[in-house]
């Protein structure tokens, strides 16, 4: 008898191989693929930092345009990217059930890795770009600003957990969560400081959890920027937290229909 | 050993529970025991294949293992088409066994399929033959006790089906197969025991000839 190894190995074992398979895959498609990976959000970003950041000037006390627009779509897209990621991980990695090593959860966890390490890539890249320029791009707190962008990763996994099951078991759920997803970036402040919003749809927008962690990223880089008072990450973290839960316990519920569909 | 006791597996289709695909199913495979799956298209044999090798699991019943199986050796998954066939074979070899294996796993896994330059290639540029002959060799690179296989020789060429099979007469002293095929030939070169699949009930039989004749029989009628 072979020696048999423990579930913890082989979970660790098959996270390690899917994130290199998912690396080798990302960049798989030519010569060129590595760059349009990291290129795609870049461009992204870069286009709207030029729009909103430079040409229009708005002025938000206490904040460097540029870098306020940049963070609030880094928060914003390390939430949005990771669920999306998550939530076409089942139907992506087949292929790979055949092996009873593989369990749903593994790939999903391992997608949402690595979508993690492009965006702190891509991140990185467009602050190395920002502050070639002359801006200042060291945050006044990192530990806040890293903190943050924890609860919105946590909150994109907890996210695409339940969209993954709900888009596998129903096509039609799954368009309709798509086209609820759609104004979600208009509602999160990614473009504006909530305080610029009047009553009472500030408080309304206050409801929306993404809210509260892309403005504690901005107090995390401006000591002087001002949001309103109840803004709070550990809001955030709660929903992260609830969905998350849910998320597995969707995961876990459903777990043959998964796979056999 | 395997044990199956009372496996019944129906699938959720969209309008509710379909029909019953096994309906009690029980018999044991001794160790070291080469069996044959027979029955018509759609009684069950992926199926049963995929409970045993614990990728799908039993609506009721339960499959006991007390080995190491293999993982259903199929053309329903199991290679990624974008990667190339040496991606793929790292990839399981980094879900079974340890890291240090894997240049020594990889050379007997290139060895063993002979497909040359195309290991380097991506998978969807093989040919079905091509895809079995990895699969194969993916799949003889790890010691397991039982190989479960699913019409993974038909597409062969004569050349690898008898390498496939040396290959197993090399390791029928520590190692058994279950195996579906449609091929007469190829369930009498591998196998000696056989499980007839009929209306949802298996019927083992000693002689893999008696499998086949009662296949026969019943599709005479």
């Amino acid at each position: 008898m072979k020696r048999t190894r423990s579930s913890p190995e082989i979970f660790f074992a098959v996270i390690r191989a899917l994130i290199l398979r998912e690396a080798a895959l990302r960049i798989a498609g030519g010569r060129l693929s590595w760059f349009w990976l990291l290129m795609e959000p870049i461009a992204h970003l870069a286009l709207f930092v030029a729009l909103f950041g430079f040409i229009l000037q708005r002025l938000i006390p206490g904040t460097d345009p540029a870098i306020f627009i940049a963070i609030g779509l880094i928060g914003y897209f390390t939430f949005q990217r990771t669920a999306t990621q998550v939530k076409v991980g089942i139907s992506a990695n087949l292929a790979l059930f055949s092996y009873r090593q593989v369990k749903v959860l593994d790939t999903l966890l391992a997608r949402a890795l690595v979508e993690l390490v492009l965006m702190l890539l891509t991140s990185g890249i467009l602050f190395a770009a920002l502050a070639m320029i002359g801006r200042n791009v060291i945050p006044d707190n990192p530990l806040l600003v890293l903190g943050s962008l924890a609860v919105m990763w946590l909150t994109g996994l907890g996210f695409g957990l339940i969209l993954s099951v709900v888009s596998t078991l129903s096509e039609d759920a799954g368009k309709v969560v798509d086209l609820i997803m759609r104004p979600l970036y208009f509602v999160s402040g990614v473009m504006y400081p909530i305080l610029s919003i009047q009553q009472p749809y500030r408080d309304m927008l206050l409801l929306n959890p993404l809210v509260h962690g892309i403005e504690m990223l901005r107090h995390g880089f401006f000591p002087r920027y001002s949001s309103p008072p109840s803004i709070d990450l550990s809001y955030l973290a709660l929903w992260a937290l609830a969905m998350i839960f849910v998320g597995l316990l969707l995961q876990r519920r459903f777990s043959q229909r998964l796979v056999t569909l | 050993m395997i044990i199956v006791s009372d496996v019944h597996k129906r699938y959720q289709t969209d309008k509710g529970y379909g029909k019953w695909v096994l309906n009690g199913v029980s018999f044991t495979i001794p160790p070291r025991v080469n069996v044959g799956l027979v029955g018509p298209n759609g009684a069950g044999k992926s199926t049963l294949l995929r409970i045993i090798g614990g990728v799908d699991h039993p609506s009721k019943g339960e499959v006991r293992r007390d080995c190491s199986v293999s993982w259903p050796l199929g053309f329903a998954g199991g290679l990624q088409g974008t990667m190339t066939g040496r991606q793929n074979a790292k990839f399981v070899c980094r879900i079974h066994g340890r890291e240090e294996e894997i240049p020594e796993k990889l050379a007997f896994i290139q060895d063993f399929a002979e497909i040359g330059d195309a290991f380097d290639e991506p998978v969807k540029s093989y040919s079905s033959g091509m895809k079995s002959r990895l699969l194969f060799g993916m799949s003889l690179a790890f010691d397991f006790d039982v190989y479960l296989s699913d019409e993974i020789t038909a597409v062969g060429d004569a050349a690898f089906r008898n390498k496939a099979a040396a290959a197993f007469k090399k390791l029928s002293d520590h190692a058994g197969l279950i195996m579906v095929s449609h091929g007469e030939g190829t369930l009498r070169q591998f196998c000696q025991a056989g499980i007839w699949l009929h209306q949802g009930q298996a019927y083992w039989f000693d002689d893999i000839e008696d499998a086949l004749k009662n296949y026969k029989d019943s599709i005479k009628l």
